[in-house]
C-alpha cells in the first residue's frame, strides 16, 4: 500500500516537472525576485552597514563587487574587489564571478546613498545561486569617507 | 572631480513600469587628478610594504610635482616617479614603521599650476580591526 503510495506520488512529481519544462510560461523552482518585493522590505536584511562591511574585510572573509562603470572603478575602488559594472551585468558575471563558490560571502556596492540598483544587483546573484549576498550601506561613498583601504588601476607604460 | 554617477528612483502611475532608476552620469574637470583619493596602508597580516598613488595632469599643458611638507616623516617614506612626462605621476609611499599604531598624514606636492598650486595626498594606517 505504501510502495504503491510512494510510487503515484513520483509520478505525479515526474509528471508535473515533465509538463513544467514543456509549458512556454514554466514556473521557477526558485521563486524570483522582483522589484516589488524589495519595495515590502524583503531585499532591506541585504543590507549590510560599514561596520559589519568593514569586519568582513580585515577578516578578508568577503569579496566586494564594484558595480559602477569601470572607468569609476579604475579611478578607485575597495581595495581588492572586483568590477561588474551594472550595464554589462550579464555579459561579465562568468568571468568576474565565475571561480567562486556559491557559499563565498559577496558585498555589492555603488556609489551615492540609494542602494536601490545595488539591490538589484544582489538580487541577480541571488538567483544565480549566490547565497551570501549583501549589499554596503550608502556604498563607496561612506567606505571613502571612513577612509577605508582603497585602490586605483594605475596608469601603466607600455614597454615594448 | 573625475566621474560621477548619481541614481534617482522615480514612480510612475504606469502599472507595467511602476518604478525606474534614472542615472546621471557626468564628468567633472579638474586640474590634476588624485587616484585612488588617499594612500592606505591597512591589516598586518596582509601589509603591503608599499602603496602607490597616481597623480595626473588634467590641464593640457605640462604639469610638474615638487617636495612640500610632508606630515608623517619616520613612519612613512615615499618617493616620486614620473610615468609620464608632465602628465603622469606615480608617489610610491613605503610603510617603514613596525609597530601595529594607526596613523594618519599627509603629503603636499606643490605644482606649476596656478589653478592648483598645491595638492595634498591623504595617507592612512590603519592596522587593527575594530572589536
Amino acid at each position: 500500500m505504501l510502495l504503491q503510495g510512494a510510487i503515484i506520488a513520483v509520478s505525479a512529481m515526474g509528471l508535473g516537472i515533465s509538463v513544467n519544462a514543456l509549458r512556454e510560461d514554466r514556473l521557477s523552482f526558485v521563486p524570483a525576485w522582483s522589484s516589488t518585493q524589495s519595495d515590502h522590505g524583503t531585499v532591506k536584511k541585504l543590507l549590510i552597514p560599514i561596520e559589519r562591511a568593514q569586519e568582513l574585510f580585515f577578516q578578508g572573509e568577503a569579496i566586494f563587487v564594484d558595480c559602477r562603470p569601470r572607468m569609476l572603478y579604475e579611478q578607485g575602488h575597495i581595495t581588492g574587489a572586483c568590477n561588474l559594472p551594472l550595464d554589462s551585468f550579464e555579459k561579465n558575471i562568468g568571468s568576474t564571478l565565475g571561480d567562486i563558490t556559491p557559499r563565498t560571502p559577496l558585498i555589492v556596492y555603488l556609489e551615492g546613498t540609494d542602494s536601490t540598483p545595488a539591490m538589484e544587483v544582489a538580487l541577480k546573484l541571488m538567483s544565480r545561486n549566490y547565497r551570501k549576498v549583501h549589499v554596503l550601506e550608502k556604498g563607496w561613498d561612506l567606505w571613502v569617507a571612513n577612509e577605508l583601504p582603497v585602490e586605483a588601476v594605475l596608469f601603466a607604460p607600455h614597454v615594448p | 572631480m573625475g566621474f560621477i554617477i548619481k541614481n534617482a528612483r522615480v514612480y510612475t502611475n504606469d502599472p507595467e513600469f511602476k518604478r525606474a532608476i534614472v542615472t546621471l552620469t557626468a564628468f567633472v574637470k579638474a586640474p590634476i587628478y588624485i587616484l585612488p583619493p588617499y594612500a592606505s596602508f591597512y591589516d598586518s597580516r596582509t601589509r603591503e610594504p608599499a602603496v602607490t598613488v597616481e597623480v595626473r595632469a588634467g590641464l593640457d599643458k605640462r604639469l610638474t610635482l615638487a617636495p612640500g611638507t610632508f606630515s608623517l616623516e619616520g613612519k612613512v617614506a615615499y618617493e616620486i616617479k614620473e610615468i609620464l612626462e608632465g602628465r603622469i605621476f606615480h608617489i610610491r609611499f613605503r610603510d617603514v614603521t613596525c609597530s601595529l599604531e594607526d596613523y594618519k598624514g599627509y603629503l603636499n606636492l606643490k605644482t606649476n599650476y596656478p589653478e592648483k598650486p598645491v595638492i595634498n595626498i591623504r595617507i592612512i594606517g590603519r592596522f587593527l580591526v575594530s572589536p
